[in-house]
């Protein structure tokens, strides 16, 4: 490789590495989504009460022998639908402050609470 | 009527006071648990056919789901141990009371069907899963097993309890 191409090269990795910091530092000023997980195991949800951010998830993991459902009703509601024992079930964003209740349907004993905080 | 619900309790307590007075084995255990799990899907399957109340119709689905649940993994166990169940006087009594039971309920309806249901139901999950089946388990993953299911029968127990309290 001849100099001119070798400064033509690092001129562009330059460019490439300053651009992709400048697309991770936007990412990461949006506000990163992140996934909290809240087990079922022995007819409880744990923890019992999850804070999370607007733009965050909820993954429902079931480590117990039972199946379970993750049940909320009213504005906020979503339904898991069944989990079996070793699967697991995601909430989507629920996109603005609120605090949502759930139970799981086979067992009302079962309940858990969402806290969605502003940023 | 109520005689026989009487008497299907009173099998199933003597059912498991056989056990408490003679040491059960692993093999043994593994028949008296399918045997529990059965009498109450078949109890389930009645009242989920016949109950005209929702939340009785509800409980009895959950307690077809959960026992078989239970007893899946019961027998995935023993055969993963290559224990083979071993009918005893416990696992036969559980099931002539069971038997007992389904014969009472045929001859109810409406919310005579719902109390005398749910009362056996009540019963039942008061009996004796601390007393004998978890004491006398000898394997250690039988015994686990044992443990990780009796969350559920106190909260099967609770959830009875609830529904007796809101059919008086």
């Amino acid at each position: 490789m001849n100099l001119r191409a070798k400064i033509s090269f690092l001129v562009s990795a330059v460019l490439l590495t300053a651009l992709t910091f400048v697309g991770l530092l936007r990412a990461s000023a949006a506000g990163s989504t992140r996934t909290y997980t809240v087990v079922i195991e022995a007819m409880k949800f744990a923890p019992d009460i999850v804070r999370i951010k607007p733009e965050d998830r909820v993954r429902f993991e079931n480590r117990g022998i039972l199946p379970h459902t993750a049940t909320a009703k009213g504005p906020k509601a979503f339904d898991s639908g069944l989990i079996k024992p070793g699967e697991s079930w995601t909430s989507q964003p629920v996109g603005n402050a609120a605090t949502i209740q759930y139970v799981c349907l086979y067992h009302p004993t079962m309940e858990g609470r969402i806290v969605v905080e502003r940023p | 009527m109520k005689s026989f619900s009487f008497l299907s309790l009173l099998l199933g307590a003597s059912a498991i006071m056989i056990a408490a007075e003679h040491p059960v084995t692993d093999p043994q255990i593994a028949a008296i648990v399918v045997a529990a799990n059965q009498v109450d899907i078949d109890a389930g399957r009645f009242a989920a056919e016949k109950s005209r109340n929702t939340e009785v119709k509800r409980f009895a689905e959950t307690m077809i789901t959960d026992h078989a649940a239970v007893n899946k993994s019961a027998v995935d166990l023993v055969t993963k141990l290559k224990v083979s169940p071993e009918e005893n006087e416990t696992s036969r009594a559980l099931k002539a009371g069971g038997e007992k039971n389904l014969t009472a309920l045929r001859g109810l309806e409406g919310s005579e069907f719902d109390k005398a249901y749910i009362d056996h139901e009540v019963a039942y999950h008061e009996q004796a899963l601390d007393a004998v089946l978890i004491p006398n388990a000898q394997n250690r993953e039988l015994k686990g097993l044992l443990v990780k299911v009796r969350p559920a029968f106190v909260a099967h127990l609770e959830h009875a309890r609830h529904l007796r309290a809101s059919l008086r």
